[in-house]
Order: C-alpha cells, then sequence, then structure tokens
C-alpha cells in the first residue's frame, strides 16, 4: 500500500514537473509574442502623435503662425526642460513661396517623422 | 480504495492545456490587433504624406502660374498639371493627392497678385448615388 502510493505521489510530481515545464515553454513564447505587440503598439502611438504635431505644425505655418515646439511623454505642449519630443523646423525662402522640413525627434535624437510642406503665407500672398 | 487512488492525476495536464489555449489565443488576438493598428497607422502616414506632397505641389504650380501670368503668358501645364482658366478672369487646376482625391485650387488674378478663392480636398473617385433603398411599401405582407 505504501510502495503504490508513493507510486502515485511520484506520478504526480512527474506529471506535475511536465506541466510546469511544458507552461514555462508555452509562457515564454507567449509573453515574448505579447511584448513584441506592445511594443509595436507603443511605436504606432508614437508615429501617430509624431505625425499629428508636424501636421499641425504644418498648418501653423501655413497660417503664419508659431507652432509648439516643445511635447512631453504624453503629448502634451511643455516646457523645454520636461520635453520628451521636440518639433525642429528648417526654412527655406524660394522662388516666392516657402519650403519648410518639420521634423519630430525623440529626446536622445530619434527622428520620428518628418514632412516638407511649401507655403504660400511667408511670401506674402 | 482503487476508485479514489489516481483522482486529480491529469487534472494538471487539463488545466495546463486550457491555460496554454488561453495564453495562446490572447496572445495570437493581440498581435493580429496590433498588427491593424500598424496598418492602420501606415495607412494614416501615407495619407499624410500624399496630401502635404500634393499641397506643396500646389503652391508650386500657384506660383509658377503668378510668374507666368506677371510675363504675359497663360501657360496650357505646369508641372504636368492641366491649367483652366474661365472668363471671369479665373484660374483652376487640380493636383493629385491618390487614386481619389486631388487638391483642387482656383485663383483669381488681382493686380500682381494671384487670390485663392478655393483650395481643398475634393473626390475624385467615380461614384454612383443609390437612389433606391429597400425599404418595405406595406404591401405583400405574408
Amino acid at each position: 500500500m505504501k510502495k503504490r502510493m508513493s507510486f502515485h505521489s511520484k506520478l504526480m510530481l512527474l506529471e506535475l514537473a511536465l506541466v510546469i515545464g511544458f507552461f514555462a515553454v508555452f509562457a515564454a513564447v507567449c509573453l515574448r509574442i505579447i511584448i513584441s505587440a506592445h511594443q509595436i503598439s507603443e511605436k504606432n502611438v508614437r508615429l501617430t502623435n509624431a505625425i499629428i504635431a508636424v501636421e499641425n505644425a504644418a498648418e501653423c505655418f501655413k497660417a503664419g503662425k508659431d507652432p509648439i515646439i516643445f511635447y512631453d511623454g504624453d503629448w502634451n505642449p511643455a516646457e523645454e526642460s520636461e520635453a520628451a519630443y521636440i518639433l525642429e523646423h528648417d526654412f527655406n525662402s524660394q522662388d516666392g513661396f516657402s519650403t519648410v522640413k518639420i521634423k519630430v525627434r525623440d529626446e536622445k535624437g530619434g527622428e520620428i517623422f518628418s514632412l516638407t510642406v511649401n507655403s504660400l503665407k511667408a511670401a506674402g500672398q | 480504495m482503487n476508485k479514489g487512488r489516481y483522482t486529480g492525476l491529469g487534472s494538471t495536464s487539463l488545466i495546463l492545456v486550457f491555460s496554454v489555449l488561453c495564453l495562446a489565443v490572447f496572445s495570437l488576438l493581440t498581435l493580429s490587433l496590433v498588427n491593424r493598428e500598424n496598418t492602420l497607422t501606415q495607412k494614416f502616414k501615407a495619407s499624410v504624406e500624399n496630401y502635404y506632397s500634393a499641397d506643396s505641389m500646389a503652391v508650386e504650380t500657384a506660383v509658377k502660374l503668378r510668374n507666368a501670368l506677371s510675363d504675359g503668358k497663360i501657360p496650357a501645364k505646369i508641372n504636368g498639371i492641366a491649367i483652366h482658366s474661365d472668363s471671369s478672369g479665373s484660374y483652376s487646376f487640380a493636383c493629385p493627392i491618390d487614386k481619389e482625391h486631388s487638391i483642387a485650387v482656383r485663383l483669381k488674378q488681382e493686380a500682381e497678385t494671384l487670390k485663392i478663392l478655393s483650395w481643398q480636398k475634393t473626390n475624385t473617385a467615380d461614384w454612383r448615388p443609390e437612389e433606391r433603398l429597400g425599404i418595405w411599401s406595406g404591401k405583400d405582407v405574408p
């Protein structure tokens, strides 16, 4: 009786060990998938917000107004010291219109999105 | 005794199968959702780039048209874009954004400058209005 119980316990232990092993492998694979999905999602959110910021800046330039330059981590307008994202622009006037290259980069300097916009406003049209 | 001896054996395997299935389904759903989100973001990016590319082309065309008019010429095309003029002295052209949209511009010459009458995004795709709605007329009651 004691021997049989011992065998049963060993079987249970073996099953438990196998289950934990399989679960660990599958959990690692699924976790990897979820982490990469999260990273792609964050990148998409960042790109979408950067596009909106560049669009806003482009329309400001076309209307002859100053755009928002510094954004915090949640893409709200911020002071330079708290800026996580920075909008840079480069003006060029040529042949009756102005060309503005607008770029959004993060605090480490990595470019997220850039756009070149022509505007009549600065040329006095 | 024999009946209860192996109670519980295999239940952990069943829980494993259920957990693994849940994990696999939820992780694949997450990945699928993110891939769709990514496709949408790329489409948004492409649409913004195409719009501002067309807008920039429209600005260049307007400036070249103004220069041509100040030289006393009315060009038929500028940068491959057809320029249309009418009797009221206004000029119009359209810069394509994509297959279904374009920026339509109407300008009027006033002294040395061109006044913008309209500068708008228009739909150029063919579409057919649905004129017949399948509304129940009250006849043919079963």
